[in-house]
């Protein structure tokens, strides 16, 4: 079964398309052409067999139309005895077989002596003639049609054929009028006029046999079917009360067509059993009748459609045989895909070194061969070589994360900070941008009444950032503890570090002593930014102080002591540049302007607080953004319980 | 005894006199159109064979004049008994001594108009002057002669058998027709009705009635319960006709084939409908099958005046109905 998304179903189908669109375009040229060629030919049989009948019909016809001409030249020219004309006419007749009957029909009163009508007519019967004159029994000829219409229109006339009183045949009227010069002017003296049945005419045409089902028939002059293969037609119907009595208005346009005497081939308005017919109809120039022939088109076309009802078979059947032979092609040209994808499959569940498919060939499924083959290969190197660097990885990470655990052992996490002194709220919190950061903090007891705290940020991160840090932080509280002044302690710090520091690595730093009794503060700073000094509720501000230069850089650098004074409740917040350099997707940096108004606003609540508070926003603000530098936050505040005196030594 | 058998006798007499009574034999009749076999007289046809006039006790024939014959001629030599006419006919006949007794009129229209072709120069009535027109030989071309002659439009009259060829062919510029027969017969031979002039006589004040039925007068003094149940069962016959067109074509048809006079659907079909709407009679207040004094006097008139009636005669004696039983229930 071909899948119907695969590449063979997809050749197939569309070669077949293409191939059967293709087959049906030429097959539909063929047919359209063959189909213009047997109309051509068949109008050309239908002219030929409408010629022909015309040609019979006239062949019976124009014999017999001779005859009262010559006769009404005759009586034309000479004088007869009227009595006499009875012999004439039998005479007549007798030459004449296909004539019924004939008359010369004078005009009323022509013989004063014979009354108003004179017209010996002879009719041919099964043993001889039967004589009679026409006005007797009171037979008014002169308002016939026969006699009237030529007399009237004084032109020979055939009349529209009628029933016959012998026999009922049809019969139809040839009458030509005759004249007599009286008193030298030639005037109209009567019909001559034979009568013959049309019964062998209408027989003729009604036999004709066209295909297997056609037909010919003849229409008269006003339309009414004079032969026709359906009987009761005959002399009834005619076209137009067929098309009134069928409701059928193309039908009548038909007639009038025929009778004005149009000669046409191409589609009949009518069908027969729900079949398209093609006609030819011609006039008959004699009487003008109409004579139509009418083919049914599905024997017109009968071989044509045999022969493309075989071609269209053979068609289906050569578009099964070329699906079948271009499935087995292309199944077998696509064989190593299947494979392929099997391998493939293999290769990426891990097995990296399974069996490729065997390619004979030297064509595109060589070339993917040895795409595949190389891939393979690379694909184990690359396979090898990542689990070496994943390895290595890996081990650096462990002692990244041993690293870190010291550093972060370095800075004091046990909070509260002193809790047997109350005096001191103080709360800070370090988070790392990478394994091991660069930041620190710090704050001890350096006697009873002066604890020591600071804050600083090593130039670089990782390992020997940290390794810098931790030595800053020994460094700083070993000098601080010895009793020295801020400025002293960084002083001396500074140039410890800068011995032996060839990795030219700095740090700013803020370091500051608490004198627990008074809230006074003594500060340096070493290149560190501005703390924020909460006064009071909502009131809050960067404390400006002496820059000074970050420690490590030069061992001659000097520091300022400064001083403030923290009021009862009054908070210190210190911080790295972490917090204000934090960065969202877009770069924007979370600025002092914004930290200054969360503290200014949350500065209140305990130190604890404030900072998650402080490291929510930050949160908040580089939404999920990957942090790039440590942040460090460190929040001291005063809550003496004690009176405290002035004269209290700030440090012993 | 004795006079027991003759009470005998007498009872068996009566009773014999009863069956006999019953069994006497149907009356005959003969009646005859005025014109060939065809769906103007489907009334006759039908009532016939659905056998309304034996239902009335009567052996109706019916017998057809030719083209030449004269109908008011079957009635004077005795060949028929009852025949339909057209009034204006039966008033000259009866003015030239045959003793015509209308006994039902039942075309209360007139169906009569002129026809040219619109190709022709005959466009209105005045065209006509100098024309030739058809008319029929046997007779009906009194009313057309009468309009031409009040319109003093001089025309040759040609009259014809009653075939459409000699218009068909050329040799007259305009044709008498009935709208229910020959108008309809050049339309079935190729003429589209938008290619024929029609000059109604109805539209120039002759709208006289047609076709109606005519009996001698002694017939119906002799015979006038017998000419009562032939108008009667006749009446039944139109209307059973007007109910059932498709069998009564058929009937007609049929009728007309078998003496060979060619016949379609479509031209019966036409002549069915149109004189049905020749018989409405209520347009002119009138009941079933009366002839309008008015009409009478009108049509009386117009003869006169054009010299073609010699005598007369008066409207109670020209006009005797039958008297018919719930006429007015009947719709034709």
């Amino acid at each position: 079964m071909i899948k119907r998304n695969s590449l063979s179903y997809n050749i197939i189908s569309k070669g077949l398309l293409f191939t059967g669109i293709l087959l049906m375009v030429i097959l539909s040229i063929f047919y359209f052409y063959a189909r213009q060629s047997i109309e051509e030919s068949t109008r050309e049989n239908a002219i030929m067999l409408g010629d022909k009948i015309v040609a019979e019909l006239e062949k019976e016809i124009l014999p017999i139309e001779v005859i009262p001409h010559k006769l009404a030249l005759m009586l034309e020219k000479a004088t007869f005895d009227p009595d006499s004309l009875f012999s004439v006419l039998e005479r007549v007749l007798d030459k004449h077989p296909t004539l019924l009957s004939m008359q010369i029909a004078y005009k009323p009163y022509f013989f004063p002596e014979k009354g108003e009508s004179f017209a010996p007519y002879v009719r041919r019967e099964d043993q001889g003639y039967h004589f009679r004159l026409l006005g007797e029994h009171g037979y008014r000829y002169h308002f016939a049609d026969w006699y009237q219409v030529p007399a009237v229109l004084e032109e020979p006339h055939w009349s529209e054929p009628y029933y016959g009183e012998v026999g009922q045949a049809i019969m139809t009227t040839y009458s030509v009028p005759f004249y007599k010069t009286i008193d030298g002017v030639r005037t109209f003296a009567g019909i001559v006029a034979f009568d013959m049945s049309l019964d062998h005419l209408t027989a003729v045409v009604r036999d004709i046999g066209v295909l297997e089902t056609g037909y010919a028939f003849i229409l008269s002059r006003n339309g009414v079917l004079l032969s026709h293969f359906t009987e009761e037609y005959v002399m009834h119907e005619s076209f137009f009360s067929l098309a009134e009595e069928m409701d059928f208005p193309g039908l009548r346009e038909t007639g009038r067509s025929m009778i004005r005497g149009d000669a046409y081939f191409g589609d009949y308005v009518l069908t027969r059993d729900g079949k398209d017919l093609t006609i030819y109809y011609t006039p008959l120039p004699t009487n003008q009748w109409t004579i139509a022939v009418v083919y049914p088109d599905d024997e017109m076309f009968a071989s044509l459609h045999q022969m493309s009802s075989i071609l269209f078979l053979l068609m289906i059947f050569g578009l099964i045989l070329l699906a079948i032979t271009v499935y087995q092609i292309v199944s077998r040209q696509i064989k190593p895909l299947t494979l392929f994808t099997q391998s493939a499959r293999e290769i990426a569940q891990g097995t990296f070194d399974t069996h490729l498919p065997c390619i004979t060939t030297n064509n595109e499924m060589k070339e993917l061969y040895d795409s595949f083959s190389h891939m393979q290969e690379e694909l184990k190197r690359y396979i090898e070589d990542l689990k070496k660097t994943t390895a290595a990885k890996e081990a650096i990470e462990s002692q990244l994360r041993i690293a870190r655990d010291i550093q972060l052992s370095m800075v004091p996490r046990s909070f509260p900070a002193f809790p047997d002194l109350p005096q001191i709220d103080l709360y800070a919190t370090l988070k790392s941008a990478r394994e091991v950061g660069g930041d620190l903090y710090n704050f001890f007891m350096i006697d009873t009444n002066h604890m020591g705290f600071t804050i600083g940020d090593v130039s670089d991160k990782g390992v020997p950032a940290a390794l810098f840090m931790a030595m800053t932080n020994t460094l700083v509280k070993a000098n601080a503890l010895s009793g020295l002044s801020p400025a002293e302690v960084l002083e001396k710090t500074n140039y410890e570090l800068c011995q032996d520091n060839e990795a030219c690595m700095f740090v700013t730093l803020f370091f500051g002593i608490l004198d627990i009794r008074t809230g006074e503060v003594r500060y340096a700073n070493a290149g560190h930014n501005p703390f924020i000094l909460v006064v009071e509720q909502k009131n809050a501000f960067y404390q400006k102080m002496a820059a000074g230069m970050v420690l490590g850089a030069f061992e001659e650098s000097a520091y300022v002591n400064e001083e403030m004074k923290l009021e009862p409740n009054q908070t210190m917040f210190v911080y790295t540049d972490g917090v204000t350099e934090a960065m969202d997707k877009s770069q924007n940096q979370f600025g002092e302007e914004k930290l200054l108004q969360i503290i200014c606003e949350f500065g209140y609540l305990p130190t604890t607080e404030l900072i998650q508070k402080t490291m929510d926003e930050i949160k908040a603000f580089v939404k999920g953004h990957e942090q790039s530098d440590d942040i460090t936050l460190l929040a001291l505040r005063f809550k003496p319980e004690i009176k405290i005196t002035s004269s209290t030594p700030l440090i012993q | 005894m004795r006079r027991s058998t003759v009470i005998l006798v007498s009872i068996i007499w009566l009773a014999l006199g009863g069956i006999t009574d019953g069994m006497t034999q149907p009356s005959r009749l003969v009646y005859s159109p005025h014109w060939l076999p065809q769906a103007q007289f489907a009334g006759y046809y039908v009532a016939l064979d659905q056998g309304f006039y034996e239902e009335a006790g009567l052996d109706v024939e019916i017998i057809h004049p030719t083209a030449s014959d004269d109908p008011a001629a079957f009635l004077k030599d005795g060949r028929a008994d009852i025949i339909s006419h057209f009034l204006v006919s039966a008033l000259i006949a009866r003015s030239e001594g045959i003793d015509l007794v209308n006994v039902a009129q039942l075309s209360q229209h007139s169906g009569m108009l002129f026809v040219s072709r619109k190709s022709t120069e005959v466009q209105t009535l005045e065209d006509f002057e100098g024309k030739h027109v058809g008319v029929w030989l046997s007779g009906f071309g009194e009313i057309p002669r009468a309009l031409l002659q009040e319109r003093e439009i001089e025309v040759q009259w040609v009259p014809i058998f009653g075939t459409v060829n000699l218009f068909l062919a050329g040799g007259i510029d305009i044709m008498t027709v009935m709208w229910y027969n020959e108008y309809h017969q050049l339309y079935l031979s190729g003429i589209d009705h938008e290619e024929m002039n029609t000059f109604f006589l109805s539209d120039y004040g002759y709208n006289l009635p047609e076709d109606g039925l005519y009996t001698l007068g002694k017939t119906l003094e002799s015979r006038s319960d017998e000419i009562e149940r032939f108008v009667q069962a006749t009446l039944k016959g139109w209307d059973y006709a007007a109910e059932n067109v498709d069998y009564t074509l058929q009937l007609i048809v049929s009728l007309m084939r078998k003496q060979h006079i060619p016949s379609n659907m479509a031209h019966q079909r036409w002549m069915l409908e149109k004189v049905l709407e020749l018989q409405e009679y209520e347009s002119k207040s009138l009941a079933r099958t009366e002839l309008s004094l008015q009409d009478f006097q009108d049509t009386v008139r117009i003869l006169g005046e054009r010299g073609m009636l010699d005598d007369a005669c008066d409207y109670t004696v020209f006009f005797q109905p039958v008297h018919l039983h719930s006429q007015e229930n009947h719709q034709p």
